[in-house]
C-alpha cells in the first residue's frame, strides 16, 4: 500500500517527536513535526496533511485548543490526540472542543497505533473519494450550487444537501441524480433496500444509505413536485 | 466515689519517707481502684522505675539521701514526660515555683488530709498528659493527611511525567528489536557477499556487487548506523527520569513518622522539584541558584512536603504569562537557608497574619483545605526552623526558610 499520507506530530517534548518522525517515516509516512501548536498552526498555512497527532498538555496553547483550530480551518484533517495525562477533564475537552478521531493515551501498544493510523487514513480516502465522486456528478447534473457535502474525517456519515429553504424541484429530477450517483458509487444494489431507510425529521426527508467500510451516506432530500 | 472520672488501670508510684502521710495517700488512692507502689526513698524509686511503668509519681521533696528534686531531674532525664507531682511541707511559693521549675506538674502541700484534693490533682495531671500525647499523635495525622492532599494533586502531573518517557523508551526499543532482528538477514547477506567475491568469477563478482548496493540502502542498516546509539541514549535518559520521579514520589508519599536524619536540602529541592515540575513548568520558567550546603537534621519527607507546598502554592499565584520562580540556597551563622520567589499575585496585608492558620485560604470552596501553610509551620517548628514571609501584591511572594546545620557528626 503507498503510504504517502503526510502526518504532523505535535509535542513539547522533543524525544517523543524523534521517536514518531522515525516510526512513521520507516512506514513510508512524509512526516513533519512542531513543537507546539503555534508553530504547527504556522506549518500549516503553506503545507497540507493528511493527519494530526497532538499532545494534549503543552505550554502556550493546549492541544484541544489547537485541534479545535484547526477543525474550524481545515476539518478534512484527522485529528488524534495523544496523552499522557490521565485527567479526564482534559480528555472530555479534547474530545468535545477537538472533535477529535480517536484519542490513544501514552504509552501507546505500538501495533495498535499503527494500525489506528491505517484505518483513519483509509477512512480519508474512501470519504474524500466520495465526496469528489457526488461532485463530479453534481457537474454532470449541473447542481453545483444547489448540493453541499460535509464529509468531516472524525465522523463515519457524510451529509448531502440537496436544495435550500426555496428550492423545489421536479420529483424526476432527483430521482435521476440519485440514480447516477449511486451508479457511480456502486451502489445500484442498495436502491431496494432505501425504503427502510428513509426519515423525516423537521419536515426533511433524509435517505441514509450504508456504504461499505463502516461510512453512511445521508442525502437530505428537497421539496419535490409531482 | 467521684462520677466522671475514671481511674481504673492508673498506676502510682508514690515515693514518701513519712509513714503516715505514705499511709493516707495509699489508702486514698487504692479507694478509688488506682494500683500503687510504695517506696521509702528515691533510690529503690529509681530501681522501681527501671521495672515497671507509672502513669504518675507522687514525690516527697525531703527524702533520705537523694532528694525529691534530684529525682525529677532523674525522671526528666529518662522517662520523658511521665508526670510527677511534688509533696511538700515548706508551705512556700519558694518552693511550689521550684517544683515547677525542676520540671514537676503540681504540687501537694503537707500535712494533707483533704482527699478530694489529692484526687483531683492526681486526675488533671493523668488528663494533662494524656491529652498532649493525643494531641501530638493527631498532629501527626494531619501532617500526613495534608502530604495525601498535596499527592492528589500531584498525581495527574506526575502520571503525565512518566508516562511521556516510557513512550519513547518503548517506541525506541521496539524499533531497534526490528534492527535487530533484521540484522541477521544482514550478517548472512555479507558472508554471501563475501563468498562471491572470494570466488573470483566475473558473474559472482557482479552480484556481490549488486548485493552490496542494496544492502547499503538497507533501512534498518542504515538506522543501526546513523541513529542506534542517538535512540539508545534517549532511552537510557528517559527511563533515568523514570527512575527519578518514581524515587522522589516514594521518598514522598512513605508515611515516615519521625525519624530524623542528616539531610541535604539541596537533594530533597531536586526531589520536590521533580515532583512538582509537571504543575509548573507550562506556567513558569524556575531559576535556581544553589550554593553547596553543610547538612541539616531532619525528616526527608516532612521537608519534601515543606517544600512541595510552598512551590505549589508559588505555582498557583502566577496567573499571567511569563512567570517566574526563583530557589536560592546558602548558608551563614551556622543555618542553612532556602528562599523561594515567584512573581504571581501575592499577599495582601490583611491576610498576612492569616496565612498559617489552620483552614485559612483565599482560593475557592474545593480546591484544598487550608491546611498546608499551618503544616509548613508545624514542621519547620519541629526542625528547630524559622519560616519568613515577604509580599507585595501584584509584585510576587518570597518564602525565606532557615535550619539550623548539623552539628552533631565531625
Amino acid at each position: 500500500m503507498a503510504e504517502n499520507h503526510s502526518i504532523l506530530c505535535v509535542d513539547d517534548e522533543a524525544s517523543i517527536l524523534k521517536m514518531l518522525k522515525r516510526l512513521l517515516e520507516g512506514q513510508g509516512y512524509q512526516v513533519f513535526t512542531c513543537p507546539g501548536g503555534k508553530e504547527a498552526l504556522e506549518l500549516l498555512e503553506h503545507c497540507h496533511v493528511d493527519l494530526i497527532l497532538s499532545d494534549q498538555r503543552m505550554p502556550g496553547m493546549s492541544g484541544s485548543e489547537f485541534l479545535r483550530i484547526v477543525k474550524d480551518k481545515s476539518p478534512h484533517v484527522v485529528r488524534i490526540m495523544m496523552s499522557g495525562y490521565s485527567d479526564f477533564d482534559s480528555l472530555v475537552a479534547a474530545v468535545n472542543e477537538g472533535e477529535i478521531f480517536r484519542f490513544i493515551s501514552k504509552p501507546w501498544d505500538q501495533e495498535q497505533f499503527l494500525a489506528l493510523l491505517r484505518l483513519a487514513l483509509a477512512q480519508k480516502d474512501v470519504v474524500t473519494s466520495i465526496e469528489n465522486i457526488i461532485k463530479d456528478v453534481c457537474k454532470i447534473a449541473k447542481l453545483v450550487d444547489k448540493v453541499s457535502v460535509d464529509a468531516p474525517t472524525d465522523s463515519q456519515c457524510l451529509r448531502v444537501k440537496i436544495g435550500g429553504e426555496e428550492d423545489v424541484f421536479h420529483k424526476n429530477t432527483i430521482m435521476r441524480f440519485l440514480n447516477t450517483l449511486f451508479d457511480a458509487l456502486g451502489l445500484q444494489e442498495k436502491i431496494s433496500s432505501i425504503a427502510g431507510a428513509v426519515a423525516r425529521k423537521n419536515g426533511i426527508v433524509s435517505v441514509t444509505v450504508d456504504i461499505g467500510r463502516g461510512i453512511a451516506l445521508k442525502i437530505e432530500l428537497p421539496k419535490m413536485e409531482e | 466515689m467521684i462520677t466522671g472520672r475514671n481511674f481504673a488501670n492508673l498506676c502510682v508510684l508514690l515515693v514518701e519517707d513519712d509513714p503516715e502521710c505514705g499511709d493516707f495517700f495509699e489508702s486514698v488512692l487504692l479507694g478509688e481502684g488506682i494500683k500503687v507502689c510504695r517506696s521509702r526513698n528515691a533510690e529503690s524509686a529509681v530501681e522501681i522505675l527501671k521495672e515497671q511503668k507509672f502513669d504518675i509519681v507522687l514525690s516527697d521533696k525531703n527524702l533520705p539521701g537523694m532528694d525529691g528534686i534530684a529525682l525529677i531531674k532523674h525522671i526528666r532525664g529518662n522517662y520523658g514526660t511521665l508526670p510527677v507531682v511534688l509533696i511538700t511541707g515548706e508551705g512556700t511559693v519558694g518552693s511550689a515555683v521550684d517544683a515547677f521549675k525542676f520540671g514537676a506538674q503540681d504540687f501537694l502541700l503537707k500535712p494533707l488530709d483533704d482527699s478530694e484534693l489529692l484526687l483531683k490533682t492526681v486526675w488533671n495531671v493523668v488528663e494533662q498528659r494524656r491529652l498532649a500525647d493525643e494531641n501530638k499523635m493527631l498532629q501527626r495525622k494531619l501532617i500526613l493527611a495534608e502530604r495525601m492532599e498535596s499527592l492528589g494533586l500531584l498525581a495527574t502531573g506526575v502520571a503525565h511525567e512518566i508516562n511521556n518517557p516510557t513512550s519513547f523508551v518503548l517506541g525506541n526499543l521496539e524499533l531497534l528489536r526490528e534492527d535487530m532482528r533484521e540484522f541477521a538477514k544482514i550478517s548472512e547477506g555479507l558472508q554471501s557477499i563475501l563468498a562471491d567475491v572470494m570466488s573470483g568469477e566475473q558473474k559472482e563478482v557482479e552480484r556481490a556487487r549488486k548485493r552490496f548496493e542494496e544492502l547499503r540502502q538497507n533501512a534498518s542498516l542504515r538506522r543501526i548506523q546513523d541513529d542506534a546509539v542517538q535512540m539508545i541514549e534517549e532511552a537510557i535518559d528517559g527511563a533515568h527520569r523514570i527512575r527519578r520521579i518514581v524515587g522522589s514520589l516514594r521518598g514522598f508519599a512513605r508515611p515516615d513518622y519521625e525519624t530524623m536524619e542528616p539531610v541535604d536540602l539541596n537533594e530533597e529541592l531536586e526531589k520536590s522539584l521533580t515532583l512538582v515540575w509537571n504543575e509548573l513548568k507550562y506556567k513558569c520558567k524556575v531559576t535556581k541558584e544553589l550554593q553547596e550546603l553543610p547538612k541539616v537534621v531532619g525528616n526527608p519527607s516532612q521537608i519534601d512536603q515543606v517544600l512541595v507546598n510552598i512551590l505549589l502554592n508559588a505555582g498557583q499565584a502566577i496567573e499571567q504569562k511569563e512567570g517566574s520562580i526563583v530557589i536560592k540556597t546558602y548558608h551563614e551563622n551556622s543555618r542553612v537557608f532556602i528562599t523561594i520567589s515567584d512573581n504571581g499575585k501575592g499577599i495582601a496585608a490583611e491576610c498576612m497574619k492569616h496565612i498559617f492558620d489552620p483552614f485559612f485560604t483565599t482560593k475557592d470552596v474545593g480546591s484544598g483545605t487550608g491546611l498546608g501553610l499551618y503544616i509548613v509551620y508545624d514542621i519547620v517548628k519541629r526542625h528547630a526552623g524559622s519560616i519568613d514571609v515577604k509580599s507585595q501584591v501584584g509584585e510576587g511572594t518570597t518564602f525565606i526558610l532557615a535550619f539550623p546545620e548539623d552539628t552533631s557528626h565531625g
